[in-house]
């Protein structure tokens, strides 16, 4: 009887493990086990070589470049998409004609498949005649080359995924602002405070548990997308100016067939991942705690 | 009576059964031009199972060129190999390196019209099925680069519109006069367009052809085995000088990265006035275009000249004997000289035979357009596509030094000299 109480909740998950075991943990195990051989185009038959690849990989400059081009992307894509988006949310937080309407539009890059808004952003950035060159030769900037120029390509990609996430991550402010209660804000009126102490002092320390939670989103899924530099750079980009670790992962897999050092790129891509879930357990903890509070 | 109707019924039984059994193959195609390629693979499939009742061939859409040697390369690692695949020709350093395929000259014995059949393919669209003394692949859907000219701009500008460049010398001159620039400096309109993108140095290997010329001063960038390159030639080093004086000292070009897709967009919108791109792009741009155009050879230093690009015939190890001929009888139907005209005026591939020309489907078309029989005329110039072992990573190490020479980051020489070093080190593990 106990054994069965015991055991119930574990039958209740079984189904998802399977699942999770079978497509997650088992190739994230062989992909560690692999990574010690070395196997590729000149040995088609995997040979056992310890730690051999890890060291040409970290001695490899291009791996370097990769993991900062990797971070870079995170950056410039991670902390204006969370400012803009909770503008945004700002903005739209209020009841107003039509408001769905604009939230809808704001909202609406989100739901596009990468793949397609990829491709419209190759199209505007054509030079010559591509809509944003063409406008910006005309405001005499001269002739921008966004993604073929080694130094734009990657800030070029970066602001194509912020216009992609920024409505993403702003209905989650929307949800956060949505949960604050009015008293506090009659309150400050009341008191005399003006728009921006309101923000200051109510909107901005009351979103905080939302922000966080949109942070380590944000942080997670930066290093999980490819899409973008798949469509926009071909070969990812002048001097693997938009490589970043997923691609070169792909790259070097199944273009260049090393399967042993493309499965150390998988170990290093993992421990990151990893490394991002631990600080969003630990996040999602005090966010819980916040709200008790 | 009774007996032999039991024997006549066991005959029937066994003929039906076998009948009924037709050997099963699996055929993985890529496809990666414009245009529903897919349906015409399918429906050519269809009338080849139709006539041969003992043979059922599954055609399977693979995606691009890639993705279908990935996935060749991924059932070849479970155990179930494909029984044929169009791969790029290019491919064969890799398929043998994994040990995948099967030379196909036991086949070619055994017909009574094999060498017959192999002599009718042009001999630059054959030279990538060589190695070891072997043949390794049937050519199927295969281009080049061509010149296309846009004639309404070469009137504007006074020249011949029926004057295409044929020199290095002449193709600068055009492009000075139809490079055109706005008061303020900035260019409206490029003389001369070039894919140079994605580690892709198809265009640039034509420019290195053109530096020589068969039978007097041969050209040669790699090894015979695929084992060694040679990138610090003088044919390489005085091609990358005028493909880098294009952009940099004559500016009929623009600087750096050309995207292979906006090219054909840039001609067909009046950006630019000339553009070297693939034969397959000749269908597109002829529907789309709404000026007068012109196709040409690409204009040569010493010569003309070309590379060869597209995808071949493979034939899988680890199928059973019988699948392999049942493929190989696949293949030479494909390739039927009808078959050839068809798929060739229908994709927009350069017919791969001689005699494929002789056909009444494309001797009709080629008198309607003759603008399709500048490539095949150009095969005459035509040089195998650059390939060796770990050619996705050597082609991606000569493309990103071209590029640095390109862009003012190195000197020419310097750049070839690291490309080579860095070549050096990939094939190395190769030479036995």
């Amino acid at each position: 009887m106990r054994a069965k109480k015991v055991l119930r909740p574990y039958l209740f998950i079984l189904p998802a493990f399977i699942f999770l075991g079978l497509f997650t943990y088992w190739p994230v195990f062989k992909s560690v086990y692999y990574s010690f051989f070395r196997w590729n185009l000149f040995t088609p038959r995997r040979v056992f070589v310890g730690l051999d690849l890890y060291r040409e990989v970290f001695q490899d400059p291009l791996t370097w470049k990769v993991l900062k081009n990797t971070f870079q992307l995170g950056l410039e894509t991670i902390v204006p998409s969370i400012i803009i988006g909770m503008a945004l949310a700002l903005l739209l937080n209020r009841a107003l004609r039509g408001i769905s309407l604009f939230r809808l539009a704001v909202y609406y890059p989100s739901v596009l498949p990468t793949v397609a808004l990829g491709a419209i952003w190759v199209f505007l950035f054509i030079p010559g005649y591509g809509l944003v060159p063409y406008y910006l030769e005309k405001l005499g900037f001269g002739q921008v080359r966004f993604l073929e120029d080694p130094r734009l390509a990657l800030h070029a990609i970066a602001f194509v995924t912020v216009w992609k996430q920024a409505g993403y991550f702003m209905i989650f402010f929307l949800a956060g602002l949505q949960n604050i209660p009015p008293y506090l804000y009659e309150a400050a009126l009341i008191e005399g405070a003006g728009a921006f102490q309101r923000f200051r002092y109510i909107t901005f320390p009351l979103l905080k548990p939302i922000s966080l939670f949109v942070v380590v989103m944000a942080l997670i899924g930066s290093v999980q997308w490819v899409d973008q530099v798949f469509i926009m750079t071909q070969d990812a980009g002048p001097f693997n100016s938009t490589n970043i670790l997923l691609f070169y992962i792909y790259q070097t897999a199944f273009q260049y067939w090393d399967l042993g050092k493309a499965s150390v790129l998988t170990v290093i891509q993992v421990s990151i991942l990893i490394s991002g879930t631990l600080l969003a357990f630990r996040v999602f903890e005090r966010g819980i705690y916040y709200e008790r509070a | 009576m009774r007996r032999y109707l039991a024997v006549f019924v066991f005959i029937l039984g066994v003929s039906v059964g076998l009948v009924a059994e037709p050997v099963k193959l699996t055929f993985y195609y890529p496809v990666s031009v414009a245009g529903p390629l897919a349906k015409v693979i399918e429906a050519m499939v269809a009338e080849f199972n139709a006539a041969h009742p003992d043979i059922q061939v599954t055609p399977v859409f693979a995606g691009g060129y890639n993705d279908t040697l990935l996935k060749v390369q991924a059932a070849i690692l479970g155990g179930t190999p494909p029984d044929v695949a169009i791969l790029l020709s290019t491919d064969l350093f890799t398929l043998k390196a994994i040990d995948a395929i099967v030379p196909l000259d036991d086949f070619i014995a055994d017909d009574a019209d094999g060498q017959e059949y192999i002599d009718d393919f042009f001999p630059a669209l054959m030279a990538n099925s060589l190695l070891e003394g072997k043949i390794w692949s049937i050519p199927f859907q295969r281009s080049t680069p061509i010149l296309y000219y846009n004639k309404d701009l070469f009137r504007e500008v006074g020249l011949d519109p029926d004057k295409p460049p044929t020199t290095w010398d002449e193709l600068v001159e055009y492009g000075l006069m139809l490079t055109q620039r706005a008061p303020d400096g900035s260019v409206t309109r490029w003389g001369l367009e070039v894919p140079f993108s994605g580690g892709f140095i198809w265009n640039f290997e034509a420019f290195i052809y053109q530096t020589g010329c068969p039978g007097c001063n041969e050209v040669k960038i790699v090894s015979d085995d695929g084992t060694e390159v040679y990138f610090t030639s003088q044919h390489v080093l005085t091609a990358l000088r005028f493909f880098r004086d294009l952009s940099v000292y004559y500016k009929i070009m623009p600087n750096g990265y050309i995207n292979w897709g906006t090219v054909p967009s840039d001609f067909l919108a009046g950006r630019a006035a000339m553009i070297y791109h693939s034969t397959g792009s000749l269908t597109h741009i002829r529907n789309n275009a709404s000026f007068e155009f012109g196709v040409a050879f690409m204009p040569g230093l010493s010569c003309y000249g070309t590379p060869t690009g597209g995808g071949n015939f493979y034939i899988f190890k680890g199928i059973p004997e019988d699948h392999r001929k049942a493929a190989w009888t696949f293949v030479r139907w494909m390739t039927s000289p009808e078959k050839v005209a068809e798929w060739s005026i229908k994709s927009g591939y350069i017919a791969v035979r001689r005699s494929a020309y002789d056909t009444e489907l494309m001797s009709a078309f080629t008198a309607e357009h003759p603008e399709y029989l500048v490539a095949r005329d150009q095969l005459a110039y035509a040089h195998k596509e650059f390939a060796c072992y770990n050619r996705a990573k050597v082609t991606k190490i000569l493309f990103d030094q071209l590029a640095r020479a390109i862009l003012g980051e190195a000197s020419p020489e310097e750049a070839l000299e690291e490309a080579q070093r860095q070549a050096n080190a990939e094939l190395e593990p190769f030479r036995k």
